[in-house]
C-alpha cells in the first residue's frame, strides 16, 4: 500500500475530526451549501463561515446551535443537494432578527450607545429621507431625493464642529431596511475612539463602495442610538446574519458574548459587533435627540 | 476600487453610460430593479451587500461618480434613460416598485435641471393624469383624482409625485396652465378627505406642488389648513405617523428655504409673505402644537416674526406636545 503524504494525512485527520463533530442530518445541508458555493463563487466565504460557525463536538463555541441548526436542517431536507434556490431563503429565515426567541439577547450587556458608521450619501438617502420601499407613505416623495444636494450642504454645515444633535422630526428614515439584520458596533473603553474615518470603516469591515464614497467625501458619519431607548433585543452575529456575497464576516469562536470584526489588515484592531432590528426614527420616544459624529476620512486632510 | 462583484458591476455601468449606449443601459437597470439574476449585456446584478439598503445605492454611486468628474454629458444620459424607463413603465401600468425606484433616481439625478427633458416629461405625465386614469370605458380627468379607485390611485399619486419632482421651484409663467387644476385638487382633497394613509399622502403631494409653483397661495391659503388637519389626525392617532410625516416635510422645506438662491430667492420671500398674511389665523393657532412646530420647521425665525408672544412660543418649544403630556 502506497504511503500517504504527510500533508494529506493531516487533511484526512481534519476531515475525520470534522465529520465526527457533525450530525448526520447536517450532512445534507452541508452538501447543499457546497453546491451553492460551487455555483456561486462570491458566496464561498459565506458558505465556509456557516460550516465554521456550526456548533459541534469539534466546535463547541459555534454560534449556530439548536434549535436554529436543527430547524435549518429540517427546512432544507426536502430538497435535493443540487437544488439550492431555497437555501438562501432558508438561511435568511433563520437569522436572529427573524427568530429572536431562538437566540440569546445580549442587550443588557451593552453599556454605551450603539454606533453605526454610514457614508454621508447613505445617511441622507436612508436616514434623513425615507427610502426603504414598501413600508409606508407618510411624508414620502420622490422630490425629497431631489433635495439631497441641498441637504448635504445643510448637514455638512451642522457637522462642521464634528458633531450634530438632530431632532426626530428631521429623520424620516431608518438605520437600515426592515428585513435585514442591522449591524451595530459600540465602544467598550474610552480609548476605542477611531484614529480616522478610514481606519474605522476598515476596522468595521464595511464594503468597498462605502469606503470609496467616504474617501471622496473625505468623511464618514457615525449615528448613535442610546441602548436604553432601543427597546428591542440585540444578538451576537452568526454566519447566518452575514450570508451575503463577498462577506467580510468571520465567526467569533471563543465563546465570547459579542461578535468581533476581523479586518483585512492585521495592524487594525477588531471592533465588537452586534445585530438587531433596524431603528425607524419615528418609532423612538418623542423628544429623543440623535447624535451624529463626523470623522475625517484621513487625519490631517 | 478593489475588484469584486460590486465594483465590477459599477465599472460596467460606467462604461455603458460613457459609451452612450442607452438601450443596453436601460435593460441593465431594469434587470436589477426586477431582480433578474442572469447576465444582461455581460453584467450580472449583484445581490444587496450586508449594509446596502436597496438596489438604487449602486446607481447613486455611478451618478455620484459623474457628478464628481463634472461629466455633464454622462449625467444627462442617466437622466434620459431613467425618464424613458419611467414612461414605458407608466404606459404598461408596470411594476410599482420599479416605478418607485426609478422615481427616486429621477429626483436624485436632478432631472429638473434639464429644462427641455423635464418639460417634455411633465407634459407626458400631465397627459397621463388627465386622460389615462380610470377604466378605459370611464376615463377620469385630473380633477377626479381623489375619487379614483385604490389601484388607479397607485399610479395617480406616483405620476403626480414625479410631475412635482421634475418641476423646478417657482417656475413662474411656464406653469400657469396647471395652477387652477392643482388649487382645485387641494380644495377637493380637503373637502373629500377621509382618514387614510393614501389620501393623506396625496394631499401632502398636492400641497408640495403648490409650495413649489404657487408659494404665496400655498402659505396663505393652505398651510394652516394642513396644520389643522394634521393636528386633528394626530389627536386620535397613537402612532404619530401623520404628524411625523408632515413635520418632516416642514423641516425639509426649512432647509430648502435657507439655501434658496437666486432666482428662487423670491420663492422663499413669497412663501414668507403668504405666512405673514395669515396673521389673524395664526393668532388662533398659538396653542396648536403642530402649527407651532411646523413654523419652527420651516424656519420662521424670530426676527422675521412680528408678534413677540408667538416668537417666544416658537423658540421655547423643544419637544412635542405629546412628550410634554407624558
Amino acid at each position: 500500500m502506497a504511503a500517504i503524504p504527510a500533508g494529506e494525512k493531516l487533511d484526512i485527520f481534519f476531515l475525520f475530526m470534522y465529520k465526527m463533530g457533525m450530525s448526520e442530518k447536517a450532512d445534507h445541508l452541508f452538501n447543499q451549501l457546497n453546491t451553492l458555493g460551487g455555483k456561486n463563487p462570491p458566496l464561498t466565504g459565506a458558505v465556509e463561515n456557516i460550516k465554521k460557525d456550526w456548533q459541534s463536538a469539534f466546535q463547541p463555541h459555534g454560534n449556530i446551535r439548536p434549535p436554529v441548526s436543527d430547524s435549518l436542517c429540517e427546512s432544507c431536507k426536502p430538497y435535493a443537494a443540487n437544488a439550492t434556490d431555497h437555501l438562501e431563503k432558508a438561511v435568511k429565515e433563520h437569522q436572529s432578527i427573524h427568530k429572536p426567541k431562538d437566540f440569546t439577547d445580549i442587550s443588557s450587556a451593552i453599556a454605551g450607545p450603539l454606533r453605526r458608521a454610514v457614508t454621508l450619501s447613505d445617511f441622507l438617502h436612508y436616514h434623513i429621507n425615507e427610502s426603504f420601499r414598501g413600508k409606508n407613505l407618510f411624508g414620502q416623495s420622490f422630490d425629497r431625493h431631489g433635495s439631497i444636494p441641498i441637504l448635504k450642504r445643510e448637514y455638512l454645515a451642522r457637522l462642521a464642529n464634528g458633531q450634530a444633535v438632530l431632532e426626530i422630526d428631521e429623520l424620516n428614515g431608518s438605520t437600515g431596511p426592515a428585513d435585514k439584520p442591522n449591524w451595530w458596533t459600540f465602544f467598550i473603553d474610552t480609548d476605542d475612539i477611531p484614529v480616522s474615518g478610514e481606519t474605522y470603516m476598515k476596522e468595521l469591515a464595511l464594503d468597498v463602495r462605502q469606503i470609496e464614497e467616504a474617501e471622496r467625501d473625505k468623511l464618514v458619519l457615525e449615528v448613535l442610538i442610546p441602548t436604553e431607548i432601543l427597546n428591542r433585543p440585540l444578538f451576537k452575529p452568526t454566519a447566518l446574519d452575514a450570508f451575503v456575497p463577498e462577506t467580510k464576516f468571520a465567526p467569533e469562536l471563543t465563546g465570547y458574548i459579542y461578535g468581533n470584526t476581523k479586518p483585512d489588515e492585521p495592524a487594525l484592531q477588531s471592533r465588537p459587533e452586534t445585530v438587531g432590528e433596524p431603528v425607524t426614527y419615528r418609532d423612538l420616544p418623542p423628544g429623543t435627540r440623535i447624535t451624529v459624529n463626523k470623522y475625517h476620512f484621513r487625519i490631517y486632510q | 476600487m478593489k475588484k469584486n462583484i460590486y465594483s465590477e458591476y459599477i465599472a460596467g455601468l460606467v462604461k455603458l453610460v460613457e459609451n452612450g449606449r442607452p438601450d443596453p443601459l436601460k435593460e441593465v437597470i431594469y434587470a436589477r430593479l426586477t431582480g433578474e439574476k442572469g447576465a444582461v449585456h455581460g453584467l450580472v446584478s449583484p445581490p444587496l451587500s450586508r449594509d446596502e439598503a436597496d438596489e438604487n445605492a449602486l446607481f447613486y454611486a455611478v451618478y455620484d461618480k459623474f457628478v464628481a468628474d463634472r461629466d455633464e454629458r454622462a449625467s444627462m444620459e442617466m437622466r434620459r434613460v431613467v425618464i424613458e424607463l419611467l414612461m414605458e413603465a407608466f404606459s404598461i401600468r408596470g411594476n410599482l416598485q420599479v416605478i418607485d425606484a426609478l422615481g427616486q433616481m429621477a429626483g436624485y439625478f436632478q432631472v429638473k435641471e434639464n429644462i427641455k427633458l423635464a418639460d417634455q416629461f411633465r407634459c407626458q405625465l400631465w397627459g397621463f393624469m388627465d386622460t389615462k386614469l380610470g377604466k378605459p370605458t370611464q376615463r377620469h380627468s385630473i380633477s377626479d383624482m381623489m375619487q379614483l379607485e385604490y389601484e388607479e390611485m397607485q399610479y395617480a399619486w406616483r405620476a403626480l409625485d414625479l410631475w412635482l419632482t421634475v418641476t423646478p421651484t417657482f417656475p413662474e409663467d411656464r406653469d400657469a396652465q396647471y395652477y387652477e387644476s392643482i388649487v382645485g385638487l387641494f380644495d377637493q382633497g380637503l373637502e373629500h378627505f377621509y382618514k387614510s394613509e393614501l389620501h393623506f399622502h396625496l394631499l401632502m403631494l398636492i400641497f408640495r406642488c403648490l409650495v413649489k409653483i404657487k408659494p404665496y397661495y400655498a402659505a396663505k391659503c393652505c398651510f394652516i389648513k394642513m396644520c389643522r388637519l394634521v393636528e386633528n389626525l394626530d389627536n386620535d392617532d397613537a402612532t404619530g405617523l401623520y404628524r411625523h410625516g408632515w413635520l418632516g416635510f416642514c423641516r425639509e422645506l426649512g432647509v430648502l428655504f435657507k439655501y434658496d438662491a437666486s432666482p428662487g430667492k423670491q420663492w422663499w420671500e413669497d412663501f414668507k409673505k403668504g405666512i405673514l398674511a395669515n396673521d389673524d389665523d395664526l393668532q388662533n393657532e398659538k396653542e396648536k402644537s403642530v402649527t407651532v412646530r411646523s413654523l419652527h420647521g420651516i424656519g420662521m425665525m424670530p426676527d422675521e416674526w412680528k408678534k413677540s408672544d408667538m416668537k417666544d412660543r416658537i423658540i421655547n418649544f423643544p419637544v412635542s406636545q405629546r412628550a410634554m403630556n407624558q
